[in-house]
């Protein structure tokens, strides 16, 4: 059985690999960048170190309340050690998509502010360049320096890129028509376009508190299971020598590696953006 | 003997079923078939059901020939399955593109709709739907622009508004509509009310769409929590079986 045990860790690690490269977990430059920092990766850090101490020290007692075998216990272990930067990669992904969302939301609500008073996108564009972070800034500042150079590109086409929704692209066109024919009768479109912003932000924040609600709900039924477990292995316990009853120690290794499976589709959730595909722009 | 006579009455039968195979067609064509047909864009119906049930028949066939050939009779009754399988699969399949198809109509025409309201501040309701086709989607985009054509004949003739993807047969898609046609007819001194309706319809319609969608997603997702509690299950069923063996063997 330790055979199909090595089996199944290998998938197990083939299955990490899909979704986030081992080989990256030993370079300086990781994905997981965002929540350590610029140029430091998993392996370079001192708090990667303790958290894999604490790793070991869990799985030590998880063997020991198991009465998991040494076989078992370093497969599960090796196993632990790659869904860890995993989970962080995921965490800082949700960062990411939360912040991407906040920066593209606060960005258009203050264009139309500003471009309700001026009248005009590319006074409303410098305007607002100090309310996104820096590099999105950087984005604003060359879309205005294209703009002093060839007046006829649209102010706002940088947003093609950056976020094709469709409200974005409303606003573009909207502001098109009103360089062109003038402010007087757009109050209730401006209110449309903002009314549309502020209901996307509402659903989507809810959506993702949903999502984290289930996510949660989720690893607390992974616990769960794991106490029933440890109940009906101490019940057996009384009657059966565990530890070296084979079909035990397997059965509870492949439930082990379910419940660390589920805790990845789990934290997979947090790796969702805030906006919904089927509202980008349509392709051909 | 019987078996020899079973096997004659079955191709006796199945060459009675080649011979009527258009009767079948008729009677394996389910009412909305012709339907789906006519908005998938997926040929004549004639062609479709001839050809299911061909595929059909000849999987039949095969069904007659493991029997002929002594094979277990389950596997005979596997290929009849299969044979019915096969006629009414292609059927599965247009109703799934309809389901998907219709989805996405709800989601993309409000969007599109949106543009339109946009549009519709300038222009005159032609003009806007002219200009909105460039950013149409994809799935009545050629709907679109037959409308236009026809618009620009008869601007005021509500029909061709009413008829608009009515192969969908969308309520909201049909309200919208009648919307736009209130819009263009009227005239300016009530177009601004017109189109305030219109721009509260479609907020909400919007939003239901996006609630539909992120629902949709929450509750598949949901189900990934009873993994753990199957998996404890099956630990716990192994183990009674492990119990009873060692208490039998005690015995």
């Amino acid at each position: 059985m330790n055979g199909v045990a090595i089996v199944i860790g290998f998938v197990f690690l083939v299955f990490i690999n899909q979704r986030l490269s081992i080989k990256m977990f030993f370079k300086k430059s990781t994905p997981i960048s965002s929540i350590y920092g610029p140029a430091v990766g998993f392996f370079h850090r001192k708090e990667s170190w303790i958290k894999m101490l604490f790793l070991i020290i869990t799985m030590i007692i998880v063997g020991v309340l198991f009465k998991l075998s040494f076989d078992y216990i370093w497969i599960l272990f090796l196993m632990c050690l790659v869904t860890l930067p995993l989970l962080l990669y995921y965490q800082a992904q949700a960062n990411y998509h939360a912040h991407e969302f906040n920066q593209v939301t606060t960005f258009l609500q203050h264009f139309l502010a500003h471009f309700k008073i001026h009248q005009q996108a590319y006074h409303a564009l410098k305007e607002v360049s100090h309310v996104v972070d820096e590099s999105n800034s950087q984005i604003i500042h060359t879309a205005i320096e294209t703009l002093e150079k060839d007046a006829t590109v649209h102010p706002l086409h940088f947003m093609t890129q950056w976020c094709p929704h469709f409200i974005v692209i409303n606003i573009m066109s909207w502001i098109q028509h009103v360089e062109q024919h003038g402010f007087e009768q757009n109050h209730e479109i401006l209110d449309m376009l903002e009314n549309d912003i502020d209901d996307w932000i509402e659903d989507s924040t809810l959506y993702i508190k949903n999502m984290h609600s289930i996510k949660n709900k989720i690893l607390i039924l992974c616990s769960l299971s794991l106490l029933i477990s440890l109940f009906n292995q101490h019940m057996l316990g009384s009657f059966m020598d565990l530890a070296s009853n084979q079909v035990y120690q397997f059965a509870t290794f492949v439930f082990l590696t379910v419940v660390l499976f589920t805790s990845i589709k789990a934290f997979e959730l947090l790796n969702c953006s805030w906006i919904l595909k089927s509202e980008l722009l349509w392709k051909e | 003997m019987e078996r020899m006579m079973a096997l004659w009455i079955g191709i006796g039968l199945y060459i009675f079923l080649w011979i009527n195979k258009k009767t079948l067609e008729k009677l394996f064509l389910e009412k909305e078939t012709k339907h789906l047909l006519h908005i998938l864009e997926r040929g004549s119906c004639d062609a479709f059901s001839s050809k299911r049930l061909t595929r059909g028949l000849l999987v039949l066939g095969l069904a007659l020939l493991s029997y002929a050939l002594d094979l277990g009779l389950m596997q005979s009754i596997g290929w009849v399955g299969l044979s019915l399988w096969m006629i009414k699969w292609p059927t599965i399949q247009l109703h799934q593109l309809h389901h998907k198809r219709l989805n996405q109509l709800k989601i993309e025409f409000p969007i599109w709709l949106r543009q339109l309201q946009i549009l519709l501040q300038h222009n005159t309701v032609v003009q806007s739907l002219k200009l909105s086709s460039s950013h149409a989607p994809s799935l009545f985009k050629v709907a679109l622009k037959d409308l236009v054509i026809e618009l620009e004949q008869t601007p005021h003739d509500l029909s061709l508004y009413t008829s608009f993807l009515q192969d969908y047969q969308s309520i909201e898609v049909l309200r919208a509509m009648k919307l736009l046609y209130r819009y263009n007819a009227i005239g300016s001194d009530d177009s601004t009310r017109q189109l305030s309706r219109l721009i509260l319809a479609t907020t909400k319609w919007l939003r239901d769409q996006r609630s539909s969608i992120q629902s949709t997603s929450l509750s598949m997702i949901g189900w990934w929590g009873m993994l753990p509690l199957m998996g404890v299950c099956g630990v716990f069923i192994v183990m009674l079986g492990q119990t009873f063996m060692t208490l039998l063997e005690r015995r």
